[in-house]
């Protein structure tokens, strides 16, 4: 990943610069700076507490860091309010799952392309054909995204019905459905089985290849980072160890020191 | 009938909730042709009820919102109507400046108590529901005070060749269908689903675009509405209102009625109408003395036999029935389900992460 000189012609899709937070007398990040220039994959890994995800509910709107700078695509996010996030084109998924427990797949997925302006509650009540017609096209597309995610068979069932890695997809689904430029995704591979995160990969790289989205991967799954991201962020009790490609970061004497058993399963 | 893997009812099956409902209207409907006036007023009652039951419903259910102060609202459309009563306004007009009056009072209220977040604005709910009753008797200027306010009757047209009982229930019935109906079109479009993924869960419908504040405000706006209309209803059958009609025991009734008749459903409203203006009666008839106990013991006894309410004991029976889940339960319930269908997800074939070829 080039450090982006200030090349203002081309805004890069995320850029953290100095971002400072802490948590009564914890430094939960600190002066934390890196510079996602084109759409590609982004590993984020640390140990636990180093801040990953804490970095990424900053550039979700969720915390608001005492000092520093988040720009995305040129445009600043920290002033921006937190239902607004997702209309510049970044979306999210959630450690521990964010889903709307009691509603079905396709309500899930529909959620993930709800757009305010086009149907609000007036209309709804008005069985206004406008929103109806909306209605329609949201479910079309939903469908696709269950298709593609080979959710189809569930479409109507209550997301809290269906097994975790069932579950855990809906939420990919759900993020991605909007077609985003950044999505954030905390902890997708936790909790799967091998098969799964196997066909998790794939359906990542493919999602980034065919598109033009930016993933911001945080794990903790080292292969199952390094086999999908083109670039990683290394982070350590809230700063930034080492930035490079899989290969390069693997020399870090600190990763190999926290990631040694996973390391040797490859070398 | 046919036993679907994803989940939903198809051809006839799905559209039996439509038809119970609309077989319930048309029971409503012929309920006049075979009461006496004073029984068809009683019905007009617990149509009024069910006026404010489909607001509070839609506000628990979907919004995930309580209000114990509901009694307040429809007290403020019951003396508004009687105030402008007085000014000879005709009772078509007065129903459309209660609507839009009760609107813009449940957004200036709402807006600053939502943001407070769900307990304290249920405090703020019960303490308005206590207060109503206190302003009624001291804005005397504005409602008369101790002495109430009358409300001229409400003839019949005379095209329609009915009493005016008659003519007052079956306004009372249509404005309950076009609420009703209001609630069912909400529920339906895009802008209930964002409302059910805020009460599920507020920081991801929040990442997904729902502006919290204004769609809480909103859903709070509407139910006052319908309670102000309910209030509006209320005054022309009654003939007459006073600073004791509408105290805190009526929002608590409202509310039991509505858990009662089960969370989230469309006509639940009915039962919560009818519960409101009838189980008070019934219950003095079994014992004068203890009413309140019978009251009691009758909503205990429903709650131990249907936990989800009466229409979610007939949704379970429905369940079991077509052997089907409805496509989602209105309201998340504590437990797992009553028919969690095991058996359905055992046969589901595990679907592989993998994407799907192209075909």
């Amino acid at each position: 990943m080039q450090l982006l000189e200030e090349d203002k012609s081309a805004a890069a899709v995320l850029r953290v610069a100095g971002v400072s937070l802490s948590f009564g007398g914890v430094r939960a990040l600190d002066d934390v700076t890196f510079t996602i220039a084109s759409p590609q994959v982004v590993g984020l890994i640390g140990a636990n507490g180093a801040g990953k995800s804490t970095l990424l509910n900053c550039v979700a709107g969720r915390f608001r860091p005492q000092g520093g700078r988040i720009e995305f695509c040129g445009r600043d996010v920290l002033g921006i309010p937190r239902y607004r996030i997702v209309g510049i084109g970044i979306t999210r998924t959630f450690q521990n799952l964010g889903l709307f427990k009691t509603m079905s797949v396709l309500d899930n997925l529909a959620m993930g392309l709800y757009k305010q302006r086009q149907g609000g509650m007036l209309a709804g009540c008005a069985w206004s054909a406008r929103a109806s017609r909306r209605n329609r096209q949201l479910r079309a597309a939903s469908e696709q995204v269950a298709e593609r995610l080979g959710l189809s068979d569930v479409l109507h069932r209550r997301v809290d019905e269906l097994p975790y890695g069932d579950q855990k997809r809906v939420e990919l689904g759900r993020a991605i459905a909007s077609r985003p430029k950044l999505v954030l995704i905390d902890e997708p591979a936790t909790g799967l089985s091998r098969a799964e995160v196997g066909a998790l990969k794939d359906l990542l790289l493919e999602l980034a290849r065919e598109s033009a989205m930016t993933l911001l991967v945080v794990d903790h799954n080292f292969a199952f980072v390094t086999g999908i991201a083109d670039e990683i962020v290394f982070m350590d009790s809230g700063r930034i160890e080492a930035i490079g490609t899989p290969a390069q970061i693997r020399d870090n004497s600190k990763l190999r020191e926290q990631y040694l058993g996973q390391l040797a399963r490859h070398d | 009938m046919m036993r679907l893997k994803s989940g939903r009812a198809d051809g006839v099956t799905a559209r039996i909730p439509a038809l119970a409902m609309v077989a319930t209207f048309v029971v409503l409907a012929i309920i006049p042709l075979f009461e006496q006036a004073y029984a068809v007023g009683e019905w007009t009652f617990a149509l009024a009820f069910g006026i404010a039951a489909v607001g509070l419903n839609m506000l628990i259910a979907e919004g995930g919102l309580v209000s114990l102060g509901h009694n307040a609202f429809v007290a403020f459309g019951a003396y508004a109507t009687a105030d402008l009563a007085a000014r000879h306004l005709a009772y078509w007009e007065s129903f459309l400046l209660v609507a839009v009056m009760a609107l813009v009072l449940g957004w200036v209220i709402g807006a600053p108590v939502v943001k407070l977040g769900h307990l304290n604005f249920a405090l703020v709910t019960i303490g308005a529901g206590f207060v109503a009753p206190t302003l009624a008797l001291r804005l005397v200027s504005v409602t008369g005070g101790a002495n109430g306010e009358a409300l001229p009757a409400l003839n019949a047209p005379g095209w329609s060749g009915l009493t005016p009982a008659a003519w007052l229930y079956y306004v009372g019935l249509a404005v309950l269908l076009a609420c009703v109906l209001v609630a069912v079109g909400l529920r339906r479009s895009q802008a209930g689903r964002a409302l059910r993924a805020q009460r599920d869960n507020e920081v991801a419908a929040e990442a997904f675009g729902v502006q919290l504040w204004r769609i809480r405000c909103g859903i709070f706006a509407l139910s006052v509405m319908m309670a102000g209309l309910a209030g509006w209803l209320w005054g022309i059958t009654s003939s007459f209102v006073a600073p004791d009609s509408f105290d805190v025991t009526l929002s608590i009734s409202l509310l039991a009625g509505v858990v009662m008749g089960g969370l989230g459903f469309a006509m639940t409203a009915i039962v919560a109408g009818i519960f409101v203006e009838f189980v008070p009666t019934w219950s003095s008839s079994i014992s004068p003395a203890f009413d309140g106990l019978v009251e009691g013991v009758i909503i205990v006894v429903i709650m131990l036999v249907a936990r989800q309410g009466l229409l979610g004991l007939l949704k379970n029976l429905y369940d079991k029935l077509t052997g089907l889940g409805w496509r989602e339960t209105p309201v998340p319930v504590a437990a797992a389900p009553a028919t969690a269908p095991t058996s359905a997800a055992a046969e589901l074939p595990r679907p592989s992460m993998a994407p799907q070829e192209p075909t």
